[in-house]
């Protein structure tokens, strides 16, 4: 059972086009994650499924009704969602309590299940307290309790954590996603943080100009991701220059296997791999490496060397003591995503 | 981070004593009023007072008062919190355009409305009459801050509101209501102190009131006691609202959240109402607007009384002119230490003057003058049938306006550029010449320019204390109407809305633009 499906989403504001045919679907109790840099369309996107805009193209079902097509448009007061806005928009003219039973019909609007509902989120002992008494993560943590109180079918998260300092947004965001889980409904959330998305999804849609161009487990959009757009939206990537040999890209650094390969990617090709891939080899083992600079990180060092021309980054314990000519071996872990090169290439 | 600090280190110390000082000129002026008010009942004694405050009379004009006050602001709140919705929340063709004609009325002053009135029909010179005239020349007051709201709202209140399963009028009245509500609050609390304080227009419609019983009293009996203790009641009226509106835009200030780059709320069909909306907005505009421009260019064309007024027209904008723009220069100084005492320094002082314009909100310019009147023969009768008596009056009404203005215009110089004058090595006065003054001066300009013209419409303050002889659009309009001559009224009336109608475009533009009320 699909909790929301979107296929052929189109969407033009003002003539420029924001969704170009988005096909997008979220399980059943599963949280998924629309990744993208800004200007991508994923906001866009949720407004559509929360049916704060009307489709151009196009159908929108959630849990299998359809609330949006040509010539139909069930208005958002009717699709049964929770929405919780970035910087939460609570009613400052209500209490907390307030605002949770907002959503409720009046018979329903009583103490216990307002309670009930802000214990979920573990913020019970605030409900008479209003929003600007509150502490950022608070005010979100009370935003999810009053979306969840009316028992949504599925919850959109519109870039909540963006109001909130770096650490907190990491404690908040894993209690949100616990809540979730907890109350049994899906959700869709719309971040552009890679790290932020990986940690709460079960699934996550990386999208590029208006399209989803792909849609995975966490795991494999980060290892194997489809494109080189989506490689670079999905974290830190590190393009090489290769040739393919059968299952095997061989690189100035060596060869390494491919785990997957864009079609039509033959002889020579640019490899994509993660900055933890590339570590310091044993003597002997790997390409011997100048080390140009160094750049002290907390837990880690990241070291950045020299092949020839050819320079890039790599990662080395802090403890790590260069001897003295200030050279290393480099090679490369795991395996590696080959895409079609950018340019010809020369041979190495 | 030193900057910081300074800036820190400059709000705790004290302001200088100059500033201390200068702030208490305009305290002073203002006070004036209300030692009238009590010198006046100590004088009459107990037995005086109380005689005095419970004749039938009293009753009666407390009766008139309270129900025309309450009429107007009511039916003001309903018309304005109506048209603020259709022309920033609904798809009524022309909005753009709504939006500035919609506060247009506010060109045409209420004596002069009343005026163009009273002369289709003696109708209209009832109570009925005045609460229908000075609704529709007052709304704007609510219809502009409420419009400030209703656009500077978050639209993710409304989003929320949806996703929870409100209907569309549910989320109108328990989302958008609540939150426009200090900013309804505050329009409507300044049309009621606006109601009590009002003169010129009562007159006109020969409604009775204690603004008309107080003017009425003065002519009577110059100086008198009656005149005062109705003015006490008066003061007694207007006073509270205007203390409750400075609670309530001081909440609207913090209530504005959220930062840029929000989108804009979506507008709701009207549908088939579409043509019955246009068709309301149309007659709101007709009656509020156009009746009074269609009378003035009635008696302008057809006016036998015309030729009888051509010649007194450049002695009455001589005198406006002489009398507003020495008034405005006068004001803008007195308003100065206020606006920097605010801006720059905090605690007690700037405390102090940020309520002072709401006190005189709360004055009515009847008041004002007769105070003025009685200290002058009393202390310096020397003054008395001077312009300066005239001038210190000016300063006491149109000091809120002032402030606003100048504050404005200080806050295009902010403390930090003084800050870093000083840090480049120039002394406290040095930098204020060198790098504040300079920021600040355009704005001065705007303001005594916007001062000038609220002046030039002034009226009940400058028929009573300009020295005799000297007229003014406002004081001809009023004596030729007053006594029946409309059409010679009407060139002078004409010329005044003409004037009016800038100030009321800046403060159009000011208040949906910058959400500033």
């Amino acid at each position: 059972m699909t909790s929301v499906r979107v296929r052929e989403a189109k969407k033009a504001f003002n003539g420029q086009p924001v969704l170009r045919g988005v096909d997008f679907a979220v399980r059943e109790g599963a949280i998924a994650a629309l990744l993208g840099p800004s200007g991508c369309g994923k906001t866009t996107l949720l407004r559509l499924i929360a049916g704060f805009e009307r489709l151009d193209g196009g159908t929108i079902e959630i849990h299998g009704r359809e609330v949006a097509r040509d010539g139909l448009h069930v208005p958002p007061e009717r699709r049964r969602i929770g929405y919780v806005p970035q910087e939460g928009a609570l009613f400052p003219h209500l209490t907390v309590a307030g605002n949770v039973g907002f959503g409720l019909a009046r018979r329903e609007r009583t103490k216990e299940r307002i309670g009930d509902v802000l214990a979920l989120v573990g913020v019970a002992e605030l409900a008479g307290r209003y929003p600007h008494e509150l502490s950022g993560g608070q005010q979100q943590r009370v935003a999810l309790a009053r979306a969840l109180a009316p028992r949504p079918e599925i919850v959109l998260l519109d870039e909540p954590f963006n109001g909130l300092d770096l650490d907190l947004r990491r404690a908040v965001s894993a209690e949100v996603v616990a809540t979730l889980r907890r109350s049994g409904a899906s959700a869709v959330l719309v971040t552009h943080d890679p790290e932020e998305a990986f940690a709460s999804a079960d699934t996550v849609a990386v999208m590029n100009h208006g399209a989803i161009a792909q849609q995975d487990d966490p795991r494999s959009v980060y290892l194997r991701p489809a494109s080189a757009e989506v490689a670079r939206i999905t974290g830190a990537a590190v393009f090489l220059d290769a040739t393919i040999h059968g299952a095997m890209a061989e690189t100035a650094l060596g060869s390494m296997p491919l785990g997957a390969v864009s079609p039509g990617v033959n002889g020579v090709a640019r490899v994509c791999v993660r900055p933890e891939q590339i570590v310091l080899g044993d003597p002997g083992c790997g390409r011997a490496a100048k080390i140009v600079s160094r750049s002290f990180r907390g837990d880690h060092t990241v070291l950045t060397v020299a092949i020839g021309e050819f320079r890039l980054p790599v990662r080395a314990p802090t403890s790590f003591v260069a001897d003295d000519a200030g050279e290393v071996q480099v090679t490369l872990e795991g395996s590696c995503v080959a895409f079609a090169p950018a340019r010809p290439l020369k041979p190495l | 981070m030193t900057l910081a600090l300074a800036g820190g280190d400059r709000r705790q110390a004290g302001p200088p004593s100059w500033l201390t000082l200068a702030v208490f000129a305009p305290t002073a002026l203002i006070s004036l009023p209300l030692a009238y008010v009590a010198a006046r009942a100590w004088q009459a004694g107990l037995a005086g007072v109380t005689e005095e405050l419970f004749r039938a009379r009293t009753a009666e004009l407390l009766l008139n008062t309270v129900t025309l006050a309450g009429s107007v602001t009511a039916l003001s709140a309903l018309i304005g919190v109506a048209v603020a919705w259709c022309v920033e929340r609904s798809d009524i063709p022309g909005r753009r355009w709504w939006r500035v004609v919609a506060a247009l009325p506010l060109a045409v002053p209420a004596f002069v409305a009343s005026f163009a009135w009273a002369s289709m029909g003696v109708a209209f010179q009832t109570l009925p009459g005045a609460v229908l005239i000075l609704t529709l020349s007052h709304y704007p007051l609510v219809y502009l801050p409420v419009a400030a709201a209703l656009r500077g709202m978050d639209p993710a209140f409304d989003d929320v509101a949806r996703s929870l399963g409100r209907a569309p009028w549910s989320r109108f009245v328990s989302v958008t209501l609540p939150q426009a509500w200090p900013a309804l609050g505050a329009g409507a609390l300044l049309v009621l102190t606006h109601m009590f304080a009002e003169f010129g227009a009562l007159a006109l419609l020969r409604v009775q009131t204690f603004t008309t019983a107080i003017f009425e009293s003065y002519e009577l009996e110059f100086d008198g006691g009656t005149a005062a203790l109705q003015s006490a009641v008066l003061l007694a009226l207007a006073l509270p609202p205007a203390l409750f509106e400075m609670r309530l835009r001081r909440d609207l200030r913090f209530a504005r959240v959220g930062k840029g780059g929000r989108r804009q709320p979506p507008l709701t069909e009207l549908g088939r109402a579409k043509p019955l909306v246009l068709l309301g907005m149309a007659a709101l505009t007709a009656l509020a607007l156009g009746a009074p421009c269609a009378v003035l260019v009635y008696w302008l064309a057809v006016g036998k009384s015309l030729g009888h007024a051509a010649a007194d027209i450049w002695p009455a904008v001589k005198g406006s002119l002489t009398l507003a723009l020495p008034g405005a220069l006068v004001v803008t100084a007195l308003a100065a230490p206020l606006a920097l005492a605010a801006t720059r320094h905090r605690g007690r002082l700037s405390g102090l003057a940020e309520r002072l314009p709401y006190v005189v909100h709360g004055l009515p310019g009847l008041v004002v003058a007769l105070a003025l009147v009685f200290f002058a023969i009393r202390f310096f009768p020397e003054i008395y049938q001077t312009v300066g008596l005239l001038f210190a009056a000016y300063a006491v009404l149109a000091l809120p306006l002032a402030q606003s203005a100048l504050r404005a215009s200080l806050e295009l110089a902010p403390a930090r550029f003084e800050e870093v004058a000083r840090s480049l090595g120039k002394g406290p006065l040095a930098a204020f010449v060198a790098v504040t003054l300079p920021n600040m001066l355009p704005g001065v300009g705007a303001a005594l320019a916007l001062i000038t013209l609220e002046l030039a419409r002034e009226l009940t303050a400058t028929l009573m204390l300009a020295p005799i002889g000297v007229t003014t659009l406002a004081t001809e309009v009023w004596s030729q109407a007053n006594e029946g001559r409309y059409a010679a009224a009407a060139p002078f009336a004409a010329l005044l809305v003409a004037v009016s109608a800038i100030p009321v475009y800046v403060f159009t533009r000011r208040s949906l633009e910058l959400h500033d009320l």
